[in-house]
């Protein structure tokens, strides 16, 4: 059977991390380091700045691969800059290519001054919008920032999003009305995150008159009942796939529910096959969305999902709580049940 | 060593604790010293899977669990520590700051730092400048930890540098920091005293300042 799922892909984020000395950022022959992307066929090599090196995200062997790319956009030689926008690029064509719907972008941890921080997204949003065709996702907690990510969204194509409006954030409804962007309206509240599926659906039915007044129908909202990882409290998953259930049976058809699903994976191994099956459970539960990786989890993906292998039965049982605190998932890959991760 | 720290140690490390508990009792029978089950079974056990979390070898559950079991075991040595006048390495007060709701790193790291020995004061999300100074006093804390998630909020960070720095607490209470979007350069810039990149890491770092 062929499932649906509208994928709001995630990687062009400034907190994505390569593993300094692996396959995707190394030492070059010439003493220089850099990112390596493109394949083998065409491999590529986008420079990593010395400023990058004194980080303690450096001392501790990881680079931010994407925060690279946006600094020598901004602040490199005009060969390095060349290099940036054909891997900001390759990354754009790379979803777009699996299938993703949304091109979520994240400069929010580029820097700690918001001016710079609006020029890197407003850089972003323009240069992969010159090689895909998909409306921008602007991921932000900032008001600021979404709306200078939203000035730079080509208006001809698809609305663009907000990712994310909530209680906690009422700000930015009003500018993802004034930009008609469609939004991601997550279950936050205004002093505290909730716990359970009753305080995710308060919020919610708090949040929707909100969305409501401000010109949002359904086909535009992204309902996100939040997701927390399943290794600091077996009942993560569950109460999360509660919430879809709860969402769907109230709101109807035709609203989006949607969420960052491999949050759920924080703390364990082989996140991406975690990341798989609840996707698969979110799909069954009731939700058509995910915040996620397209290369990792798209329409076909799901629809090719087989239920019977053992990997995906222990994923299942972590995930519905009856493996307490992962232990025999934990096992299972330590003895090399899981597959590759 | 004695057989019965070991055991605590390794059984502490598996998760497992019911037997911590009764190990511990054990222990407390055989007269092994209240400071010496303390240091050489709960805390190394911890301070094993601190350096094995570090090295992503075991996962959050896992430290989790370990956790656990030492609280079970502290529950058992608590009188015995009071008695033998056994005191923390220091309090810390920690919380995540005004504005921003997480606390999944930052009850990590409060786990860590019990295993690290030290007593810790937990204030919660959403934490005022003014509270982190309050409940630093009324505990007669030497740190305060401060975490943030966005980087609209870790901005709130500087507040309660500041805040300490203008309070009485001034030169006695360091300030050390943490979470996604916190830098050594953010850390820098606001003058706090510290900044940990981990959970394990908050941990060594509080033992290095709390000296």
């Amino acid at each position: 059977m062929t499932k649906k799922l509208i994928v709001v892909g995630e990687n062009i984020h400034c907190t994505r991390i390569y593993k300094v000395g692996g396959n995707f950022a190394r030492k070059l022959d010439d003493g220089r380091y850099g990112v390596i992307y493109g394949g083998k066929s065409d491999s590529r090599t986008l420079i990593i700045p010395e400023p990058f090196q004194k980080t303690a995200d450096w001392a501790n062997g990881k680079i931010k691969h994407c925060a690279v790319a946006v600094w020598q956009g901004m602040y490199g030689s005009e060969a390095d800059k060349a290099a940036a926008i054909d891997y900001l690029q390759f990354l754009a064509a790379r979803q777009e290519a699996s299938d993703a719907s949304f091109l979520d972008l994240n400069v929010d941890e580029f820097s700690t001054d918001i001016e710079e921080r609006c020029r890197a997204i407003r850089w972003v949003a323009q240069v992969v919008q010159a090689k895909s065709r998909l409306p921008l996702s602007i991921d932000s907690s900032n008001p600021a920032i979404l709306k200078a990510g939203l000035e730079a969204c080509d208006q001809s194509r698809a609305r663009p999003m907000v990712n994310s409006v909530s209680l906690e954030r009422q700000e930015a409804i009003a500018v993802a009305a004034t930009f008609k962007a469609v939004v991601i309206a997550s279950a936050a509240g205004e002093k505290d995150l909730p716990s359970n599926t009753e305080q995710r659906l308060a919020n919610i039915a708090r949040l929707m008159p909100m969305l409501r007044a401000a010109g949002l129908t359904d086909e535009a909202i992204y309902v996100d009942p939040l997701v927390f990882p399943i290794a600091t409290d077996s009942n993560n998953a569950q109460s999360f796939l509660e919430s879809v259930t709860a969402i769907r049976r109230e709101y109807g058809a035709r609203i989006h529910v949607s969420g960052g699903l491999s949050n759920v994976s924080f703390g364990m191994p082989n996140r991406k096959l975690i990341n798989q099956v609840f996707t698969w459970m979110a799909v069954e539960a009731g939700a058509d969305s995910g915040i996620l990786d397209p290369l990792q989890m798209n329409s076909k993906i799901l629809s090719a999902v087989d239920t019977t292998t053992e990997p995906f039965g222990l994923a299942k049982a972590l995930l519905t709580g009856e493996d307490l605190f992962g232990a025999d998932y934990i096992m299972a890959h330590r003895e090399g049940r899981l597959g590759g991760e | 060593m004695s057989a019965v720290l070991e055991q605590i140690k390794e059984n502490l490390m598996k998760g497992k604790a019911n037997d911590v508990k009764a190990l511990v009792q054990q222990a407390l029978n055989e007269k092994i010293g209240a400071a010496d089950i303390l240091n050489k079974g709960l805390l190394a056990g911890m301070g094993v899977i601190g350096e094995r979390f570090k090295k992503n070898e075991v996962y959050v559950p896992e430290v989790l669990i370990a956790a656990r079991a030492m609280k079970s075991g502290m529950e058992i040595l608590k009188p015995a520590l009071a008695a033998a006048k056994v005191e923390p390495r220091g309090v810390v007060v920690i919380g995540t700051v005004k504005g921003d709701l997480h606390d999944i790193g930052k009850n990590l790291v409060g786990m860590m730092l019990e295993g690290g020995g030290f007593k810790v004061v937990d204030a919660g999300i959403n934490v005022e400048p003014a509270k982190f100074i309050e409940l630093a006093k009324q505990n007669n804390a030497s740190l305060i930890g401060a975490s943030a998630l966005l980087t609209t909020t870790m901005t709130n960070m500087k507040e309660v540098v500041d805040a300490v720095k203008a309070s009485e607490l001034a030169g006695k209470v360091k300030v050390m920091i943490g979470g996604a979007p916190v830098t050594q350069a953010f850390c820098d810039e606001i003058g706090a005293d510290g900044y940990a990149a981990d959970a394990a890491s908050a941990a060594d770092l509080a033992r290095k300042l709390a000296k």
